[in-house]
């Protein structure tokens, strides 16, 4: 049975009166990460060379006891007894097997753990191991690892491994596993050169070299070259089979750049992880792929580098991403509302980008992407209000030049914001604010206005909203063009007649213009909204009103976090700057990644970033 | 969750608080009361009220320190359940009346300066609604509104002495003795209650890192207000004069009326109007926060969120009590007075206690 209006009522009283907190679990707040520091704090200092010197003796027993079996072999045979004794030397061998097996694990992690590269290994097992560690496969869905047994005389086992989106698959179908593979079974590939061989006859590539170490393994890998690793050599065999998209895609549609890059992201997913991939050649660089919408099924890719980004950061993108109940997800806009902190509020609470450079400087910063199948736009997280107002190019250009058109771009995100207010206030409530000359002047333009300054602004605020929106609709260049024709021709006209004055036509023209250069289309939208919030407020009681609004709107930017981390830091909370905030400094100058990402690393460069300068020139000085 | 919303404050979060909380009544009458007290040597009474509430928080850090817990925990330890709810209750309505009577002057100075036709019910309603979303915001968003805000508060001050240079009297600082020095010191005495607020960083201890932040955030925020107020008494005394200068109701906005620097930017005063009207209303938000939160504390109410708007209504209609200005001006003056209690009293008396009560558990121990 329904509730009636009075049980309802009696309800609503007695909730108010007999109030109780929603008990809600904590916010996700972006701390440091201490895991690492509290395990090496919980160790015992001598716990590690115990450990190593177990392993050793381990070791030690191992080969002392191949050492006796191989006498006892050798023995054998110079006796003749291989006939007696073949059994007990099988079981002895399978002893020996044994031992290997329950070493193997501990030589694996030695040969990882040692500060320089890992050398390629004779053990296909343990070179498979060595690259799942280094790109954190299973995790990790960008790397292919391709188990093949090329036929012959006798039979190998190979590892084919290259990156899915930055190797073409058919250059590694026709070059690498088709002349392997079908190759007959009957003739004999023993040669002490097993890889020259292969490299010579078999692989029908333009460049195919050899490799000693995962340095150049990872290297080939990141590049797009698929790599070749066989069973009992030490060497590696790089293939070349770069195939990822470049200069094929289209130039960014809204956020265009005079002097940085030229690519945009489209509407394939793995060509996008490509894209940045191709920029940021890092064995680092996590793609996770996690499957969104129970009907859709659309995969969402995380991207970060595992040794920068904040751990707890990405675990809680992850579980957000994951947590995520709905029929389908089919933009990266739709995808934000399931993720972000504040959803009713409209402040972009991620840095949304068609850009692969800005995701990869981003991430090189340690913060998280988030890119969605089907939307050529992805997510960078966390991001404060100060970020969202960089632009592209602001590092392709000459700081100083940078700083100017930072600056521009924070006063006309003010008059975005503020300047219909400011007018509507002042020529309301302050007159006495305007010089005298100014003062008559808007008089004798307004004598003849019937509607009062806030209609006005009303009016043309509306009117330029729908200049803005019916440019967009109408397709092709006829927009843009109606739309300036449209702009022109109904100010003039309202003018005319009387219905605005000229200089409501200049506030509001103005302000239209101003909110352009903010380089976030959804913080410039933020603002407009704001913008009526303050002509309401300004109508209602002047500056005074305005000072209000701006307190509060202050207020509600201090308390917001995105994935954790304050929207107004560095500046509220104060944290350390990292030289890139309103203003920048140079690239060289910037030691540090900003602090309040509690990076894992968070030395970006040394200090003194340009050794160079500090070593001789070569050839002559200028004496 | 922490229920309260404090969230983790530093030394900046700490100094926009105290900041709030300590420096709106340059903008009032405070000012002229103590020019008419003292005369030329004002500046010594400012500094005499600035450094004892700093000298009184930090006996309070000490006490903080000595026993664990919130400021009702600390109290009941000390002084008795009883004795602790008078304290919290006595705090609460020192700083609940103080948001009241700020909500009132500088609605009705904003009815005198700016907005002469608005109903003085809206602005107070206006006010109220304002500070009671800010309130609500919490602690953590209401002091990085403040450390955002400060350049603006005190570079619209340091702005407004600059411009009004060309008007200063040196002549009018002497007879450098005033009303006598021994005026300035009682009336520096009496008078410490402007500073009161000084003690919310006590209050609040959990949210800021350790005792250490709580004394640097007090030394640094104190004396930049001793130097910025005495700065700002002085260049008042310098342009007015102590006859003229006693008798102005508002002396920021009298300062700012005077600012001519050519016939495009004359009549500044209307635009300084954002500058006092955010000095305002964070104190105003401060003070009500401060003793919204001690009453939650005291009744250990699961949140505070709930009551933040009933505080509000509260102040509101305390603030419409006062039948006008000079009766407000009058009650305000009391409640400074009332505030030594607060400063003097309930202090020394936990101070004292804290102290007894710890030779006392050593002497224990060593037995």
């Amino acid at each position: 049975m329904g509730q009636n209006i009075l049980n309802k009522t009696f309800t609503s009283i007695k909730n108010l009166l007999v109030y109780q907190p929603v008990r809600l679990p904590d916010p996700f707040v972006l701390d440091e990460t201490q895991q690492d520091g509290k395990n090496a704090a919980d160790q015992p200092p001598l716990a590690g060379l115990a450990e190593s010197l177990r392993q050793f003796e381990a070791l030690l027993r191992y080969g002392e006891r191949l050492g006796i079996f191989m006498k006892k072999t050798i023995e054998v045979l110079r006796t003749g007894q291989l006939r007696n004794k073949a059994d007990l030397l099988k079981i002895e061998y399978m002893a020996l097997e044994k031992q290997q097996a329950e070493i193997k694990a501990l030589m694996l992690s030695n040969n990882n753990s040692e500060g320089g590269e890992p050398v390629i290994s004779t053990s296909l097992e343990e070179n498979q191991k060595i690259i799942e560690d280094i790109y954190t496969l299973p995790l990790n869905k960008d790397v292919v690892i391709r188990k093949l047994t090329i036929p012959g005389q006798p039979v190998i086992k190979a590892l084919l491994i290259f990156m899915d989106g930055l190797a073409d698959k058919k250059i590694v179908n026709m070059t690498v596993l088709k002349p392997l593979m079908m190759r007959p079974a009957r003739e004999e590939l023993y040669s002490a050169d097993l890889v020259g061989i292969i490299i010579e006859e078999y692989l029908p590539s333009g460049q195919a070299s050899r490799v000693g170490s995962f340095k150049e393994v990872k290297q080939a890998i990141n590049t797009g070259d698929a790599v070749l690793l066989f069973d009992g050599i030490g060497e590696a065999v790089t293939v070349e089979t770069k195939g990822f998209e470049h200069r094929g895609v289209d130039r960014p549609a809204t956020e265009q750049s005079v002097r940085g890059s030229q690519n945009a992201f489209t509407e394939v997913l793995r060509v996008n992880t490509a894209l940045i991939r191709s920029m940021l050649h890092s064995s680092d660089l996590v793609t996770e792929m996690i499957p969104v919408g129970e009907r859709g099924h659309s995969n969402c890719a995380v991207m970060y580098l595992k040794s920068v980004a904040n751990r707890e950061l990405v675990a809680e993108v992850r579980r957000r991403i994951k947590g995520i109940s709905t029929d389908l997800i089919i933009d990266s806009g739709m995808l934000e509302h399931f993720i972000i902190d504040f959803p009713q509020n409209p402040f972009p609470q991620t840095l949304s980008t068609e850009r692969p450079d800005r995701v990869v400087a981003h991430l090189a910063e340690g913060r998280v992407a988030i890119l969605v199948d089907g939307s050529p736009f992805g997510h960078i997280v966390p991001v404060s209000i100060f970020t969202l107002m960089h632009s592209a190019d602001d590092f392709a250009l000459h700081y100083y030049y940078t700083n100017i058109l930072r600056i521009i771009r924070w006063i006309c995100g003010f008059i975005s914001m503020l300047l219909p207010a400011t007018y509507l206030a002042i020529s309301t409530f302050h007159q006495e604010a305007i010089p005298t000359e100014l003062l008559l002047s808007i008089t004798a333009a307004r004598a003849q206005v019937p509607f009062p300054t806030f209609l006005e602004i009303l009016l043309m605020e509306f009117s330029f909203e729908m200049i803005r929106e019916g440019g967009l609709r109408i397709p092709g260049i006829l927009g843009s063009t109606l739309g300036i024709v449209g702009a022109i021709i109904l100010g003039q006209a309202a003018v005319t007649a009387k219905i605005v004055s000229p200089i409501m036509v200049i506030v509001i023209a103005v302000t239209g213009l101003a909110s352009y250069s903010i380089p976030e289309y959804r913080l410039a939208s933020a603002f407009r909204l704001l913008r009526l919030a303050f002509i309401f407020l300004a109508m209602a009681m002047g500056l005074v009103g305005m000072g209000c609004g701006l307190l509060v709107f202050t207020a509600v930017l201090c308390s917001m976090k995105s994935f954790g981390m304050p929207y107004m830091a560095p500046v509220a909370p104060k944290t350390i700057p990292g030289g890139d905030i309103i203003l920048r400094t140079p690239a060289h100058m910037q030691q540090t990644r900003p602090d309040e990402l509690n990076s894992q690393d968070v030395i970006r460069q040394g200090t003194i970033s340009r050794p160079w300068t500090e070593e001789p020139p070569r050839g002559g000085g200028d004496s | 969750m922490n229920a309260y919303h404090m969230g983790k404050m530093g030394t900046a979060e700490g100094i926009a608080l105290i900041f709030a909380l300590v420096i709106p009544r340059v903008f009032l009458s405070g000012l002229s009361d103590v020019i008419q007290e003292n005369g030329q040597i004002l500046w010594l009474t400012m500094l005499i009220y600035n450094m004892i509430p700093l000298l009184v928080l930090f006996m309070m850090v000490y006490v903080n320190k000595s026993v664990s817990g919130d400021i009702v925990a600390v109290c009941q330890y000390l002084v008795g359940k009883t004795g602790a709810w008078l304290i919290v209750l006595a705090y609460s309505g020192m700083f609940l009346g103080n948001s009241a009577l700020l909500l009132r002057q500088y609605a009705e100075y904003t009815l005198t300066t700016s907005l002469h036709q608005v109903d003085f019910q809206l602005v107070v309603v206006w006010y109220a609604v304002t500070v009671g979303i800010i309130c609500y915001l919490g602690v953590e968003a209401l002091c990085r509104t403040g450390y955002i805000m400060l350049p603006v508060m005190v570079g619209g001050i340091i702005l407004i002495v600059v411009m009004v240079s060309p008007f200063c009297v040196v002549y009018n600082l002497t007879p450098w003795q005033g009303n006598g020095i021994m005026t300035a010191v009682r009336s520096g005495i009496n008078s410490v209650g402007f500073n009161l607020g000084v003690l919310s960083l006590v209050f609040l201890s959990s949210a800021f890192q350790n005792a250490k932040t709580i004394k640097a955030i007090a030394i640094y925020t104190m004396g930049g207000i001793v130097v910025l107020r005495i700065m700002f008494a002085l260049v008042y005394t310098m342009v007015f004069g102590v006859a003229v200068g006693s008798e102005k109701a508002m002396p920021f906005f009298e300062l700012a009326r005077l600012v001519y620097i050519n016939q495009y930017i004359q009549r500044i005063e209307a635009l300084f109007i954002l500058v006092w009207a955010i000095v305002g209303l964070l104190a105003i938000a401060s003070s009500l926060y401060i003793g919204l939160y001690l009453i939650a504390v005291l009744l250990k109410l699961p949140t505070m969120r709930p009551i933040v708007p009933l505080g509000a209504i509260v102040v509101t209609h305390l603030a419409m009590l006062p039948p006008d200005i000079g009766y407000t001006v009058r009650v305000d003056q009391l409640l400074i007075r009332v505030s030594q209690l607060g400063i003097y009293i309930f202090p020394g008396i936990l101070f004292v206690l804290a102290l007894v009560k710890k030779r006392r558990g050593k002497s224990c121990s060593s037995d």
